[in-house]
């Protein structure tokens, strides 16, 4: 059911005539009342009053027994109008005088016992004793009637009616007056509200109120239009951010699909052009041809490395590292990079934050940073790099953070070059952005940045001044515990004329690859069995008759991927030794102990160098 | 003050005596006076006799007058020919004024007027009437009288009968100037006479 809208105006008026007419009518009916009442008293003391005068007077017939004398002071009573009988009794009770107004009027025979007057219907009757000097000579009865209180009651009311009315009417009118005073504000209120609901602007307010419960209102009512426009300034903030963050993991999952695909095939290139290579002579003319088709292979195979950083799919070894060394490493590399212009300095907040990280993806980080950071100073300046503990508390307002509170080390790289425009601002870590010339700069710099850092469960915060410099913060989980610092083993140095006679099964679904890898590992001496997919690897192994000493697999592959087959072959045979080969870990679930699994792994793309450098390490050891 | 209070009284009084008008059956049995015999002749006195306590009644001595008396007796006193005969003594044998018991005196000397409370004048001559007026003026005496025209004269009360009724007459002069105080009241029944001749 819908209410009727009955407006706040009419109720105020309403509620204040209610008010008035249950506050005037009552006492428009009690001062009636109270005049009916003090009418009849009046009337009973005027009647005791005559009873006792008349009553004396007749004390003087009462003891001469004179009747007409005092039936004579009893007709007196006839000036008194309301009087209608008056009967006067001797001690003994009996009727001695009468009056009456009306002659059909008959006086009790019998004296009534002694009373201060009652009123019966409308009559009043009293019967008071004739008392001369403290001696009782008889009764005189006075009968009154009422009907002039009556009347007069009834001439009273009507004379207080009109008054009445008026006060009734100014009632009105104040309300009327008045109501504007509390209905008014919110009238306006309820105007400005729907102002802003229909027309949505909500920057709209409400004027200043007085010091009051609507004053109040008022300023209540603006504070919450200003958390409206704060959260929808916030929601419109975090749409975008969340925009921006569908952008970067689609570009990202774009990426690391072309990577994928490219570091097979950058594989083969560069696997080949090395063979070919070993092949010919250093004087050949062919040598320098190939030399550059194998140096753009590497090229490339970075680029699909800086590709796969951002999208996050980089497969990485992380290890718990000392910030400090780190950045002291770094900075012996790139004080080269730099060039003298710009002088380097190095804040340190304390000496033993760890990270747990890739040691090549922080320098990575460093690295791309600096080297940004030298590009916006071409005349020189100061490139700055800190660290710090960070506290992130839970429950802190932190829009400016995608990441869980905790305790985190931030690296500010900052520079004192030209800054950026927030237009420009908006898009620096979407990869192939530059604001480079064509041909300087690749754009996926920042990204690769931004894909490490949120694979690491951090964060980064750019801030920048236009002509004054740029900083950007990295934030990254700290840890305390320091016990596998450095303990990740890498592939040692290749140990020349080696006799290679050991079995390896090869599984790898891209053909070019399989055949480049057969080619190189093959021609090392080794005994190659072959398989295109892990169901196929895993045939293979069970049938195979002789001993097979070591499995070298793809991941991602149709049908079985190469953990898994890794791992049920291992089941049987818990000393063999498998190295993974992938540059993409989509779908791909690579455990963190791959060493107590007995597995390694070597990052894609291969070349013919990498490989044996890895077989014949994991082979030695 | 106390003689402008009476003044006042008197003035009240005298408009509804004016007003009053007598009854047909005043006291009863009314005696008939055309009978002459003796026994409606002592019925009148009887009468009378009963009309005179009930003028006490009105009536205030004054208080050392009555502190003189304390523990004796309310007098009455008849001076000139008594015309009760033994009715008062009769009558006040068994009736006390003012709580006291009543003696009855018959006076032959001026003097004794001083002891008594009321006296009943009979019918003298006028050099007598105003010698007793003279003296008794000086006592608080209530003189009463039933002879016509006294009241004039400047007896107190003075009963009278008229259609067949005892009525009375106050001589306002000289009840005002005695040492009583007179109730309204009596006065309104009574018809009002003043003093004539210089008198008082």
């Amino acid at each position: 059911m819908t209410s009727l809208f009955v407006s706040i105006r009419a109720k105020l008026i309403a509620i204040i005539l209610v008010v008035a007419l249950l506050t005037i009518v009552p006492v428009y009916m009690l001062s009636g009342w109270l005049q009916y009442q003090s009418l009849k008293n009046e009337l009973a003391h005027n009647i005791l009053i005559n009873a006792k005068v008349v009553g004396e007077y007749c004390v003087s017939p009462l003891i001469f027994e004179d009747r007409p004398g005092a039936t004579d002071i009893l007709k007196k009573m006839a000036h008194v109008a309301y009087i209608q009988s008056a009967s006067l009794y001797d001690k003994n009770g009996s009727i001695f005088s009468f009056f009456a107004r009306h002659t059909e009027t008959a006086p009790p025979p019998e004296a009534p016992d002694y009373n201060d007057g009652y009123f019966m219907g409308s009559t009043f009757s009293i019967a008071v004793p004739v008392i001369y000097q403290g001696k009782n000579y008889g009764t005189i009865v006075i009968q009154a009637h009422t009907n002039e209180i009556i009347k007069k009651t009834r001439s009273f009311y009507l004379t207080l009616f009109p008054g009445t009315l008026l006060i009734l009417c100014i009632a009105v009118f104040l309300a009327i007056c008045l109501q504007k005073q509390i209905s008014g504000p919110i009238t306006h209120l309820a105007g400005i509200t729907r102002t802003i609901t229909t027309q949505s602007d909500y920057s709209i307010r409400a004027p200043q109120g007085k010091n009051d419960e609507i004053g109040y209102l008022y300023s209540g009512f603006n504070n919450m239009l200003e958390h409206l426009s704060q959260r929808k300034k916030e929601q419109a903030r975090l749409e975008n951010q969340l925009h921006q963050a569908q952008k970067m993991e689609s570009v990202g999952r774009l990426a690391g699909g072309v990577a994928h695909d490219f570091n097979n095939i950058l594989s083969a290139i560069i696997g080949y052009a090395e063979i070919c290579l070993l092949d010919i002579d250093n004087t050949s003319p062919l040598y320098e041809n190939i030399s550059t088709i194998l140096e753009s292979g590497h090229r490339a195979a970075r680029l699909t490395q800086q590709l796969l950083a951002f999208s996050r799919k980089q497969i990485v070894q992380k290890e718990t590292l000392n910030v400090k060394k780190e950045i002291d490493n770094i900075i012996k590399m790139i004080g080269r990079l730099l060039g003298e212009d710009i002088n380097i300095s190095v804040i340190y907040g304390g000496e033993n934050f760890l990270i747990r990280a890739d040691r090549s993806q922080l320098e990575q980080i460093i690295m791309n940073l600096s080297v940004n950071a030298r590009d916006s100073m071409p005349q020189g300046g100061k490139l700055t790099i800190e660290t710090e503990e960070v506290i992130i508390e839970k429950g802190t307002l932190n829009y400016h953070f995608d990441i869980a509170p905790g305790d985190y080390i931030r690296i500010t790289v900052s520079d004192t070059g030209e800054g950026m425009s927030p237009d420009i601002l908006e898009h620096i870590f979407e990869p192939f952005y530059t604001t480079k010339e064509q041909g300087k700069g690749t754009g996926l710099g920042l990204s690769t940045v931004y894909g490490i850092i949120k694979q690491n469960n951090g964060d980064i915060d750019v801030y920048s001044e236009s002509g004054l410099g740029t900083a950007f913060k990295i934030y990254l989980p700290r840890v305390y515990d320091a016990s596998d610092e450095e303990s990740i083993s890498r592939f040692k140095a290749p140990m020349d004329n080696r006799i290679c006679t050991e079995t390896i099964l090869l599984v790898e679904d891209d053909e070019m690859l399989r055949k480049m890898l057969e080619k190189t590992l093959s021609s090392l001496g080794y005994t190659i069995l072959k398989a295109e997919n892990g169901k196929q690897g895993r045939t293979i192994f069970e049938t195979f008759q002789g001993t097979i000493d070591l499995v070298l697999t793809d991941v991602v592959m149709p049908e079985k991927n190469g953990i898994e087959m890794a791992m049920e072959i291992q089941r049987h045979s818990p000393e063999l030794k498998v190295i993974l080969m992938s540059g993409y870990t989509e779908n791909a679930i690579i455990p963190n102990n791959l060493s107590d699994l007995n597995m390694h792994f070597i990052q894609k793309p291969v070349s013919p160098r990498d490989i044996r450098l890895a077989v014949q390490n994991v082979l030695d050891n | 003050m106390h003689l402008k209070i009476k003044h006042l009284l008197f003035i009240l009084i005298f408009a509804h005596c004016l007003i009053l008008i007598p009854g047909n059956n005043c006291l009863s049995p009314t005696p008939s006076l055309a009978q002459q015999s003796k026994q409606s002749k002592q019925h009148e006195y009887l009468l009378k006799s009963v009309f005179m306590e009930r003028f006490t009644r009105f009536v205030q001595w004054p208080e050392p007058f009555i502190e003189k008396n304390k523990d004796q007796h309310f007098i009455i006193s008849v001076m000139g020919p008594n015309p009760f005969g033994d009715i008062l003594q009769t009558v006040f044998s068994r009736q006390p004024i003012k709580g006291k018991p009543v003696e009855i005196r018959l006076l032959n000397t001026l003097s004794d007027i001083s002891e008594c409370h009321m006296l009943f004048i009979g019918k003298t001559d006028s050099k007598s009437l105003s010698n007793i007026f003279n003296y008794s003026k000086k006592f608080p005496v209530l003189t009463i009288s039933d002879n016509k025209g006294y009241a004039g004269k400047g007896v107190h009360i003075n009963m009278y009968v008229e259609n067949e009724q005892i009525r009375f007459e106050i001589n306002k002069t000289s009840a005002s100037a005695s040492k009583l105080k007179i109730s309204y009241l009596l006065l309104k029944l009574a018809r009002i006479v003043e003093t004539k001749g210089g008198q008082n």
